[in-house]
Formats: C-alpha cells, structure tokens, sequence
C-alpha cells in the first residue's frame, strides 16, 4: 500500500485489524518518508530501521495500538537505549528501566520508533538549544518548529512519525503543535506518570501526545494515562475511554476567552484565526463569553522563578559520577563536579541553574521563591473560578505568533521567555489543555489555538476539539516537503 | 568587574559549576534583563500577601506503601553507565585529602 507515512493511528490500526498491511510495512513507509525528509527537517537525533523493524515482528498478540510506530521525545527513558536529553552530558547514558509511559506503550502493541530532537532538558522554545543541531520547521524552514518538543512536533508534521510523545512544563508540547501544525494535549498534573521522564520541573512536568488529529491524541492519552505506584504525584482517578467523547455534540457548551490574553504583542493573523474559530464553535451551539484570569501577566515571572529553582535542584545529580559526562583528567572531586557540569550543559541550562540557585539561595528565596509560590496559587484560583462559573473551556491563542526564524531570539532569552506567555498558566495551575490547529497565516505558517479544561476534563477538551476539527480541515494540509 | 559579575561566580560556586570569564559577563547581563522583568511580582507587593504557597497542584498528602521487599537492579546493571568504576563501586577522585 502506497503513503502509509500519511496515514493516522486509527486508520492505521483499522488497515491491521483487517490485516490488509503488516507492522513491518508500516515500519519500511515511514522510514523511507524520513530517510527523504530529514535532511530538511532533522527531527529525529537517533533513527534505527532494524531496531524498529525487530520490535514490530515481536509484537504482542493484542493491544490498543499494535502496530502503530510511536516516536519518543529523548528525555524519556527507554531500557538499553540512549536518552540524552539532547545535553552532552548524558553523552552515552542508556536507562537501566522503561519510563512507565514506554512500558504502557510496548504492552499495547506500539513500536518504539525513532528519538526526537529537543532543547537541551527541555529549556527552550524553538529547539535551537539542542546540544545535536536545530529542529527546522516542516511549512518554512528558515524557521524553527517550537520547543522544546520540536523534534516530536516536527517529524508527525512532516509525515515521519505517526504520533510521538513529548513532555510539557510551561508548553513544550503545545506551542511546538501550534507552530507546526499538529494537535498536542498537555494532560492534568498527575494524569500521566513521570516515571522515568527526566526531571526539568518536577511540580509542571507532564508527558503527553503530538497526533496529526484529535482521535489519534485521544487515543494516545487514553495509553499513557493512569496512576502509577512508582510516581507518587500520578493521581488515582479511573481513566475514561477518550474517544468515547468524540461524539460532535457541543451544543450548549460554555467557552470562556480570557480577555487579558487579547493585548499588545498578540499577532493580528492570529488574533484573526482564533475570532474565526470562535464563530466556528458558535455555530456548532457553543455559548462564548468573556471571562478574566486576573493574575495571568504574572505568569512568565512566576514559571520562571519556580521552573528554573527546581530544574537548578533537579540538575545538580549530573555531577559525573554515576552516568553521562565526565571532564577528563580531574584534580580533585569540586574540580570534577565544576568542570562536569561547565563542559557538559548548554548555555540554556547553565542560565537556567544560575537563576534558580539565585532565587533559592539565602536572602532571595522570600523575594523570589516563596512570593512565586503564592502567586501561582492565585494564578491556580483564577482558573478554578472559571471552572467552577460552570465554563467546560477556556479558549485561546496556544502561541502569540506563528513560528520565528531560526536565531531570531537565541541571543535575547528574555524574548524567547515571552513566547510561552500564554501556555505556562496552564502548567503552573496543573489543569489540562491542548493545542490543535485552526489557520494558516498568509505565508502559509500554521496557526494554533489552545483549549484549557478543567482538572481531569481531559475529555471534554477532545470533544470540543474534534468538534472543531469535524467542521475544518485545517489539520489535512500538509506540508511541501 | 561589577558587583553582578562578582554574585554570578558566587552562584556558579554554590551549583558547583564552571563558567568561562565571556559567560560571566553575559549572564550577568542577561541575568539582569530577566530580574528586571520578574521584579515585576515586587512591584504590587500586596497581591499575594495572604496567599497560601503552592508547591504542587493537587492538595497534599503523604502516599504511603506498604513496605514490601522487592527486586532492585543488580550493581552490574546500575555500574554500566559509570564513566569509572571500580569492582563494585563508582570510581571518584580522592575525596579527603591526604
């Protein structure tokens, strides 16, 4: 069969069940489409026909996605094989153990296929901070694809990779999605577990999907959900049959735009395919109504005081010793710890454990630490609020502008900091949200919009997704390539 | 050198990570940009005073277990990333000085 590459999960998995093409052929087409494409692109670090090929020929008997190759963002662990993080200094490091994300993945048929490229730990935004080489973005690409997720982003937009995981902590998985024109869901804080995800922020992170349609994430999320005994934040709460809420009805539903995310810096072609999706909605039965996040223009200070303390204290185990990078000749232990670490992270992250260390250490962390954990929790108020007005969503841009040209922000952070300004909310009160598209501006750069719920209201996000997805076929472009 | 330079090898020291002299400079300067910008939360000083801190979000409580013996990893298998090891053990520099 022709394309396989273009197919979805679902019509994937339908072609298996009536066994009209085997794992392996699936596994030839989409390898084939990246050995032609990922010169452009350079989604994938590491990419491995055999392992793939072997992996699809001893697959088990059943299982919810048997058969559908799934790329893995590289921060999280696969048993015997290489997670770096895209950082030199886990140059090497094989995990001694699956992620649980993974585990659940092989039981239910999936291929491990192909690790995706990133910001180094997942510091960034446009995946320029990979220690390996840029990301481009499919549609244009002088420009980047988004991050840190971007390789994941990246290779499902360009038709090499069916689905990939990524992992979100103030909108990893959702702006890449948006920039590059995929679907991208941020699960509720706790639904999925962290296990073997290597920790940026332990108190944001959450992996979840990058599908080319809202089935196909809710199908994946449906895998990758529940609680897990080794992940003492995963939360016991029974898992829904997500796709059951594909069901188109959304009449009736409350949509709430914040209004504080419609100000200066908003991109007028954004800002005019997020008002067109709003009348989309509204003429499937949708009731639309402004509502206020108050506290949302302190968000990027308080992400980035919380975000950069805990990756500063969550870096601090690569030190040399146990795996990855080790400087060469050592005078002494501090010698080894000191070089280690300056040889081996990125200038993102050394930036990133300045300014946590900063804000933690003594006679800062009130001024800095404890100030930000009290405003995330009015941030944490503004969005159960809204929630408890009885809204089923929040509405907004996922980014507030498509994808920039490559080293446009590299030299300034601060810039890049702001192009996260209207996911992070999202991460720092834990609620679920996706990003799905809903446009292209007039150079044919994808548009993306964000849909927040309320605390595992997973569901209802992919209802009212799939709803809008029924009604456009924003997601069936694709790109040039 | 100014005060700012002099606070980001401080920092460096406690996160036991070296900088080159030109990373100094420009953290030090970039560190200052984005500072300026999160003092932002200094400016209304009252609109989180009697907020409660959120450390994580869903409320907290301790998961307990049962405390069960199970399996672990093999020392084989936990020394097989080791950049040195040594026997059964990771191989460092000498750590008490002679």
């Amino acid at each position: 069969m022709e394309n396989l590459y273009s197919f979805t999960a679902c019509e994937l998995l339908d072609l298996l069940d009536r066994k009209s093409v085997r794992p392996e052929e699936i596994i030839d087409s989409i390898y084939s489409r990246s050995q032609s494409v990922d010169a452009k692109i350079k989604g994938y670090i590491r990419l491995d026909r055999d392992a793939a090929i072997g992996r699809a020929s001893r697959l088990p008997a059943s299982g919810r996605l048997r058969g559908v190759p799934v790329a893995i963002k590289d921060n999280i662990c696969i048993e015997g094989e290489l997670t770096t993080c895209a950082s030199r200094i886990l140059d090497g490091f094989k995990p001694p153990y699956d992620a649980t994300v993974i585990d659940k993945l092989k039981s239910e048929g999936a291929v491990i296929f192909g690790r995706a490229n990133m910001d180094e730990f997942a510091f960034g935004s446009s995946c320029e901070n990979s220690a390996y080489f840029p990301t481009l973005n499919p549609w244009d690409v002088s420009r980047i694809p988004g991050g840190s997720s971007g390789g994941s982003a990246a290779v499902v937009a360009a038709d090499e990779a069916i689905v990939a995981l990524g992992s979100d902590t103030g909108g990893s998985i959702r702006q890449p999605a948006a920039l590059c024109g995929v679907v991208g869901m941020k699960p509720t804080y706790g639904r999925v577990s962290r296990y073997g995800l290597i920790a940026f922020a332990s108190s944001l992170d959450q992996i979840g999907p990058l599908a080319k349609d809202v089935r196909d994430a809710a199908l994946m999320l449906g895998v990758i959900a529940g609680y897990d005994p080794k992940d003492s934040t995963s939360v016991n709460v029974p898992v829904p049959d997500y796709v059951s809420f594909l069901d188109g009805n959304i009449k009736g539903a409350k949509i709430g735009i914040p209004t504080e995310y419609f100000v200066g810096g908003l991109d007028s072609e954004v800002d005019s395919a997020i008002k067109q999706a709003i009348e989309v909605f509204k003429g499937k039965g949708a009731r639309v109504s402004e509502v206020s996040l108050p506290h949302t223009e302190y968000a990027v200070s308080v992400y980035y005081i919380l975000a950069t303390a805990e990756a500063s204290s969550n870096l601090a185990r690569f030190d040399g010793v146990q795996y990855g990078y080790r400087c060469k000749d050592p005078v002494n232990v501090l010698d080894m710890y000191e070089r280690t670490r300056g040889e081996g992270f990125g200038a993102e992250a050394k930036r990133r454990i300045i300014l946590g260390t900063y804000v933690l250490s003594s006679g800062y962390y009130d001024a800095y630490y404890l100030k930000a954990q009290k405003v995330r929790r009015l941030i944490k108020e503004d969005f159960e609020k809204v929630f408890n007005a009885g809204f089923d969503c929040i509405l907004t841009p996922t980014s507030p502008t498509p994808a920039f040209k490559l080293g446009e922000r590299a030299a300034d952070p601060l810039s890049m900091y702001l192009s996260d300004i209207f996911t992070i909310s999202v991460n720092l009160a834990g609620v679920p949200a996706l990003s799905l598209p809903c446009g292209f501006t007039g150079s044919g750069l994808p548009i993306g919009m964000q849909l927040i719920g309320g605390f595992f209201e997973e569901g209802k996000l992919f209802r009212m997704a799939h709803a809008y997805e029924s009604s456009t076929d924003w997601h069936k472009r694709s790109p040039q390539l | 050198m100014s005060i700012k330079e002099d606070k980001i090898k401080y920092v460096a020291r406690l996160a036991r990570l070296k900088l080159t002299d030109e990373e100094v400079a420009l953290f030090a300067r970039q560190l200052d940009g984005i500072l300026g910008y999160v003092d932002k939360l200094n400016e209304r000083l009252d609109v989180a005073k009697d907020a409660v801190p959120m450390s994580h979000p869903h409320a907290a409580s301790n998961p307990f277990r049962e405390d069960e013996v199970r399996g672990s990893a093999s020392s084989e298998t936990v020394l097989a990333n080791a950049p040195q090891k040594k026997g059964d053990f990771f191989k460092v520099p000498r750590i008490i000085e002679e």
